[in-house]
Formats: structure tokens, C-alpha cells, sequence
């Protein structure tokens, strides 16, 4: 053994010195990193825990959703039909009213014409008589009068329930509108848990049960941004767009018409726009 | 005039229905969406459409499409009745060439005011 080979030999103890330092100084960091690993393991475990729990609870939370939706549509419905019940009798008020009004305007019409007769009759004869008749006459007038002034007020009350009536009709259309906005969650929930259920097949280890599926009801079709709006803007804003498009139809017509089977293009639509604002 | 309510919504065919009845038209047929619209008009003479956007099967646009592009029926008045209030989707309802859009909730009047307005042009 030469002395190039001893070199060579302190070279290499020299670097296992340096290995051995290295280690010890790695040591520590190693046992930190065993105790961390140590610690996460529960954490995770609670976290995949927590994970197919929420999982599993999203199909009844959906299946809850459906069951709001399905109990606000049969409510609306006997809703509805409560108020045609009642438009219905609205509508027998309203004639029994009118066939009591054309009677009453009747009756006022023969008093006229038997007044005129017992005057013709009895006139010079018989004055007082003729005075307590026209007395009489005149109470039983105002009495006929305050009947029509009550029949105009009921007239009037009909009017104002049918009204109302027709206000709740109308207002029912926030079933529809929250239908679809429960529709527009209930695709997000069934979203989340299709992505859960993929990471719990995933790491599906020690062969846990899978979480349950989301009840597949009819296909609901809705638009997530339904909202129960009753300011008049949106409509105003598609009144100005169908308004604008229909007056520069008729303009553009003139020189290029499109043919009404055939759909107008976003070009030709923008075009329509474009020379709006130009003009 | 037999108008063709088109509506995935029980409640709401039955509002639209008893609007058009308070204006004064009695003669109304439903459909549950666009394909069961496209079944009632090969098999009912309609004269007026009201339909929704959003439904199953068959959307309100594309009912508006295949009835545009038919030739016995392409000229048929479409109203449009949805909840989609924004310009992009007046736009794209336009392109497909309805004749008039109503954003829900709407009142018996705009209903009246727009198919006044549509049977006034055609």
C-alpha cells in the first residue's frame, strides 16, 4: 500500500466523518418529522371521518330540498285552487249582484209609472191623500236610493277582492322561482358529494362502506339566477333590447331580410345594435 | 285564438292559463315542455305560443328553433315568459327570433301589454 492509496482511504473516512455529522445534525429533524407524521396520522383520519359523514348526510339534505319543493308545490296548488273556488263564487256573486241591480233599476221604473197613474187617477180629488202619497213616495225613494248606494259599495268590494285574488294568483310564482333555485343547490350538493364519494373510493383502504346515492328525481330544468324580483328594471331592460331590435328590424328588413324560418345570427343582431348607435 | 301554454311548472301554467283568461282567451292547451309543444301542434291547431326557458327535454329555445325552421308552423307568434332577465339571454331569445320576452314575476298587465303588442305586428 502506497502512500497515494492511504490518501485515498483518509479521503473516504474523511467523508463518512462528514456523513456522520451530517446524520446527527439529521437526527433531530428526522425525529420531528416521525413525532409530526406521528400526530397528522389522527388528524387525517378525523378529516376522512368528517369527510364521508358529510358525504353521507348530503343525499338526505338533498332529499330534504326535494321534499320542500314538492311540499310548496302541492300547497300552491291548493292555493290555486282555493282562489278558482273563490273567483268562482266571485264570479255567482257577480251575477246574483247584476240580475239584482237591473230588479232594482226595474222596481224604480214602475214606482215611476204607478206615481204617474195614482196622480192621473186621483190628482184633483183627492189632495191630501195625494200629499201623504208623495210623502211616502219620497221616503221610499231615498230608502231605493241608499240601496244603490250600498249595492255601488259592495259593487265596489267585489272589485277590490277579485283584485287581491288575482294578486296572490300572481304572487304564487315565487313556487316556480324557488323551485328552481332549490333545483340550483340541489345540482351543487349532488356536485360536492359526487366529488367526495370519488375521494373516499379513493382512498377507500380498509374497505369502508360507501357513502349513499343522491335520490335522481325527474330532470329539473332551472336558471340558477331565478330570483323573486318584482322591481320592473329587468323587464324594462328586455322591453328596450325587443324594442330597439323590432324598430331596426323593420329597417334592416329593407335591405336585408332575414327570413323568419331562419335564425338571425349574433352578427346580424349585433349589427342591428351597432347601426342603433351610430344613427 | 288557441294559445299553447308551454311550462315545466304546474303553478305556472295554471297562472298563465288564468291570466289569458282574464283577458278574455278561453281557448288554452298545455304542454309539460318543448317536445310535448311540438306533439300538441301535430295534433292541435294552435295560433299563439307562450313558453317558458328553462324545462326538461326540450328548452323554450329550443322549441322557439324547431318551430322557426318549420314550414308550416315558422310563423307562429312565440312569446317568451322566463325568469332569465339578463341581456345576453334577451339576446340569445332574440337571435332565435321570438316575438316578445317577459321576465317572471310579471304582471297580468305586461302579459296583456305584450301579446297586444305581438298580435298588433304580426
Amino acid at each position: 500500500m502506497n502512500s497515494k492509496d492511504l490518501g485515498g482511504i483518509l479521503d473516504k473516512i474523511n467523508e463518512l466523518r462528514a456523513l456522520f455529522i451530517f446524520g446527527q445534525r439529521v437526527i433531530p429533524f428526522l425525529e420531528e418529522l416521525f413525532y409530526f407524521v406521528n400526530d397528522i396520522i389522527p388528524v387525517l383520519e378525523e378529516i376522512n371521518v368528517s369527510i364521508y359523514e358529510s358525504a353521507n348526510k348530503m343525499p338526505r339534505a338533498s332529499s330534504q330540498l326535494n321534499k320542500v319543493s314538492q311540499a310548496t308545490e302541492l300547497a300552491t296548488t291548493e292555493i290555486l285552487d282555493s282562489l278558482d273556488s273563490v273567483v268562482s263564487r266571485l264570479n255567482a256573486i257577480d251575477t246574483h249582484f247584476d240580475t239584482a241591480t237591473s230588479d232594482l233599476t226595474a222596481i224604480g221604473k214602475l214606482d215611476e209609472e204607478l206615481q204617474e197613474l195614482v196622480t192621473k187617477s186621483m190628482g184633483g180629488d183627492c189632495k191630501d191623500d195625494m200629499r201623504k202619497f208623495a210623502e211616502l213616495n219620497s221616503r221610499k225613494n231615498s230608502h231605493l236610493k241608499a240601496v244603490k248606494a250600498n249595492a255601488d259599495g259592495l259593487e265596489q268590494s267585489l272589485k277590490d277582492i277579485r283584485s287581491k285574488a288575482n294578486d296572490i294568483m300572481f304572487s304564487l310564482q315565487v313556487q316556480d322561482i324557488t323551485a328552481q333555485q332549490i333545483a340550483s343547490v340541489n345540482h351543487l350538493i349532488e356536485s360536492v358529494q359526487s366529488r367526495l364519494s370519488g375521494l373516499i373510493e379513493r382512498f377507500n383502504i380498509d374497505g369502508t362502506e360507501l357513502v349513499g346515492e343522491i335520490e335522481k328525481l325527474d330532470k329539473k330544468a332551472f336558471n340558477p339566477d331565478a330570483s323573486y324580483d318584482h322591481s320592473a328594471d329587468r323587464q324594462h331592460s328586455a322591453d328596450e333590447i325587443m324594442n330597439r331590435a323590432h324598430h331596426l328590424k323593420s329597417h334592416f328588413n329593407d335591405y336585408d331580410a332575414p327570413n323568419q324560418t331562419e335564425s338571425t345570427s349574433q352578427d346580424e343582431i349585433d349589427r342591428m345594435f351597432g347601426k342603433d348607435e351610430q344613427a | 285564438m288557441k294559445f299553447l301554454v308551454v311550462d315545466d311548472s304546474q303553478t305556472m301554467r295554471r297562472i298563465v292559463n288564468n291570466a289569458l283568461k282574464g283577458i278574455g282567451y278561453d281557448d288554452i292547451i298545455e304542454a309539460e315542455d318543448g317536445k310535448d309543444a311540438i306533439a300538441k301542434l301535430y295534433t292541435e291547431r294552435v295560433d299563439f305560443i307562450i313558453t317558458d326557458w328553462n324545462m326538461p327535454n326540450m328548452s323554450g329555445l329550443e322549441l322557439t328553433k324547431a318551430v322557426r325552421s318549420d314550414e308550416q308552423y315558422g310563423s307562429l307568434p312565440i312569446l317568451m315568459v322566463t325568469t332569465r332577465g339578463m341581456k345576453e339571454d334577451v339576446m340569445e331569445a332574440l337571435q332565435v327570433k321570438v316575438n316578445n320576452y317577459v321576465v317572471k314575476p310579471f304582471t297580468p298587465q305586461v302579459l296583456k301589454e305584450k301579446i297586444d303588442l305581438i298580435l298588433k305586428t304580426i
